[in-house]
């Protein structure tokens, strides 16, 4: 076979696996909006409607409307979800800075031992973390969900910061103190914005983590309306035999709507990011 | 303006002694150049110096103060780094006023103090543009306009020049004096080659191991090398040795093959040295002859390099390879048989044990 074929197989084999894995990716999406398209109540219609013959926006009409108020939902999901990157970002980039730079003893291990911290399954610190918060006084309060969620994504926070940290050469720390500026300074205008990839990848991780978050806000709301994030507020949504999947469908649409701009926005900066990595301490 | 006193410092990572008690003093005013191989502690002197180091003992001095614990950033040295370290998210304005911002001065006086500096530096037309759209020597040139730019007391170059090709560090070689010595700021320049630390300095200081070998005007160090380190380390191409005896009765020094009278200046040399002296000459203090002479000493050709304005000759004596540089006419075949006049006044005698210079009498 010539090279020139060899060629045009590969790239249809590509092109074949990327088209694959997109289908597979994106097929439960177009059903969720195929759904939330549907007057409610005809979710369920036979034979399958594969595009709803007559297109409906009842169902936004209906979650946007006072008996359900997602949009309530979706400003504490985003008033959650910055806080919680903002705060983590802060922090985690802190732990990862010296985790990267300073010399001390077990530094690969207290960077390791704060991975075991992020690995544990929610449900195993979620007795613990009620208890913590109840003794803060912050159940049913926001704050009450935006401080274990910071804890949740200091871990991977710190991961990739740390890698993108070691990768900044030494020099530029030196020289920013020979010119006259504190470590914190130099931190502050030299290292975190040569870290900005870095930084927005890490964010996008924990904005996604903390909006996506279900068990502890479902805890942690202790059913106040008010505070309900989006993944409770749907939950919400099944009420006795009113459960009405295009209700659900448009729900999870609008939440969506945000993660999905968020990403546009940034894919750039965020495949960058990602993509620092293999770096020695 | 200030002085730079350095006391009984040492400076040990885990087992390895980088600096073993080094006292030295760095005049006022003057172009001090630290020289010596990698790991010879010159770097670690100079950033302990900075304060980006900490001593594990011995105390730093500035203009007479103590400043051991005072923290880098408060101490008013700039630095030049090998690397240049310029802020790469940074304009090269912006890396220029970084040291004025840190001391909040005011707008205005940044903008003129920059670009006063950057003019003087010709890099004031590439001041909007950012480090990675600039040559190796604009760089440089940067690098040094943001240590220059707020006057500091002592200027620190940790091997500036080495990452640019062999013109331009000539050139910026030349440059850097004159700058250091139109500012006046006291300066501690380290470098591992020899020739910058021989053209730059007014005063030499050659380590090794963590050690001061010998400190001293270039001059001085190059004509009294005070041992075979500081002697082959000083001076391109190197010192040659030859290992001898000393005869006491014919007063000479011998090799296999090899007799050398003893110069006058040594007097008589004692007993002691009977069996083993090091006779150094440099490669220029040579004469190649094609007849033998007084003192003379037998050698052959074993290649010939023509540099264009001179030739380098390599040469065995006494079982050793020695260089000599000769005039460009002066064609030599391998193998040919010649003559070697030393320049008396020139030739060096050191003790084979200690490796030291021995004492004219």
């Amino acid at each position: 076979m010539s090279k020139a074929w060899r060629q045009r197989i590969h790239v249809l084999t590509s092109v074949f696996l990327v088209l694959l894995i997109g289908v597979f990716t994106m097929t439960p999406l177009y059903w969720i909006v195929n759904t939330s398209l549907k007057e409610p109540g005809t979710e369920f219609r036979i034979p399958l409607e594969y595009w709803p013959a007559k297109v409906s926006l009842q169902a936004y009409r209906d979650v946007l409307g006072p008996n359900f108020r997602i949009q309530d939902a979706i400003r504490n999901s985003v008033i959650v979800s910055s806080s919680v990157t903002v705060a983590s970002l802060f922090f985690g980039s802190l732990a990862a800075y010296t985790i990267a730079r300073l010399r001390f003893k077990y530094k690969i291990q207290s960077l390791m031992f704060m991975q075991v911290a992020g690995m544990m399954p929610a449900i195993i610190t979620i007795a613990p973390t009620f208890v913590l918060i109840r003794s803060l006084g912050l159940l049913g309060k926001l704050p009450g969900l935006i401080l274990p969620n910071i804890a949740y994504c200091i871990p991977v926070v710190s991961w990739l910061m740390a890698a993108y940290f070691a990768a900044l050469p030494f020099e530029l720390e030196d020289a920013g103190k020979m010119d006259g500026y504190t470590p914190f300074g130099v931190f502050w205008r030299v290292i975190m914005p040569l870290a900005t990839p870095g930084l927005f990848s890490a964010g996008v991780i924990a904005f996604l983590g903390s909006w996506g978050e279900f068990m502890l806000a479902l805890t942690i709301g202790m059913g106040v309306r008010t505070m309900q994030t989006v993944p409770v507020a749907i939950l919400g949504f099944s009420r006795n035999f009113d459960l009405q999947w295009a209700w659900v469908s448009a729900g999870v649409v609008m939440s969506l709507a945000p993660i999905i701009l968020l990403v546009v926005v940034f894919q750039r900066w965020v495949i960058r990011g990602l993509t620092a990595g293999a770096i020695k301490y | 303006m200030a002085e730079v006193r350095v006391e009984n410092l040492t400076k040990k990572f885990g087992n390895v002694v980088a600096l073993d008690h080094v006292s030295l003093t760095f005049e006022d005013q003057e172009l001090t150049v630290l020289v010596g191989p990698s790991g010879c502690g010159k770097t670690t002197l100079l950033r302990i110096v900075a304060g980006l180091e900490e001593s594990t003992e011995g105390y730093v001095y500035m203009g007479g103060k103590e400043i051991s614990n005072v923290q880098p950033w408060n101490r008013n040295m700039a630095m030049v780094f090998q690397n240049y370290a310029l802020y790469p998210h940074m304009t090269v304005f912006d890396n220029m006023a970084f040291p004025l911002r840190a001391r909040k001065m005011r707008k205005e006086y940044i903008l003129k103090q920059v670009q006063q500096t950057a003019q003087s530096l010709g890099v004031d037309q590439l001041l909007r543009r950012k480090p990675r759209e600039l040559s190796g020597g604009q760089m440089q040139r940067v690098a040094v306009g943001r240590a220059t730019v707020r006057q500091p007391e002592v200027f620190l170059m940790d091997e500036p020049l080495s990452n640019l090709d062999a013109k331009l560090r000539v050139e910026m070689r030349a440059e850097l004096k004159r700058l250091q010595k139109d500012l006046g700021v006291t300066t501690i320049y380290v470098t591992h080659d020899q020739a910058e630390a021989m053209t730059m300095a007014d005063k030499l200081v050659v380590m090794r191991d963590g050690k001061i070998q010998q400190e001293g005007a270039p001059e001085e160090v190059y004509a009294k090398p005070r041992n075979t380190f500081v002697a082959s380390f000083i001076g391109s191409p190197a010192m040659n040795f030859i290992k001898c005896t000393y005869n006491v009765e014919r007063r000479a020094l011998e090799a296999p093959s090899f007799q050398y009278p003893l110069p006058e200046r040594y007097g008589a040399l004692g007993h002691s040295h009977q069996d083993g002296v090091i006779l150094g000459v440099r490669p220029e203090k040579i004469r190649v002859l094609l007849t033998s002479g007084e003192r003379s000493v037998r050698a052959r050709v074993y290649v010939s390099e023509p540099l264009g304005k001179e030739n380098l000759l390599t040469l065995e004596v006494a079982g050793t390879l020695v260089k000599a540089i000769t005039a460009p006419e002066c064609r030599l075949s391998i193998g040919q048989d010649v003559w070697l006049d030393f320049d008396e006044e020139s030739v060096h005698l050191f003790d084979v044990d200690t490796t030291e210079a021995i004492s004219v009498a």
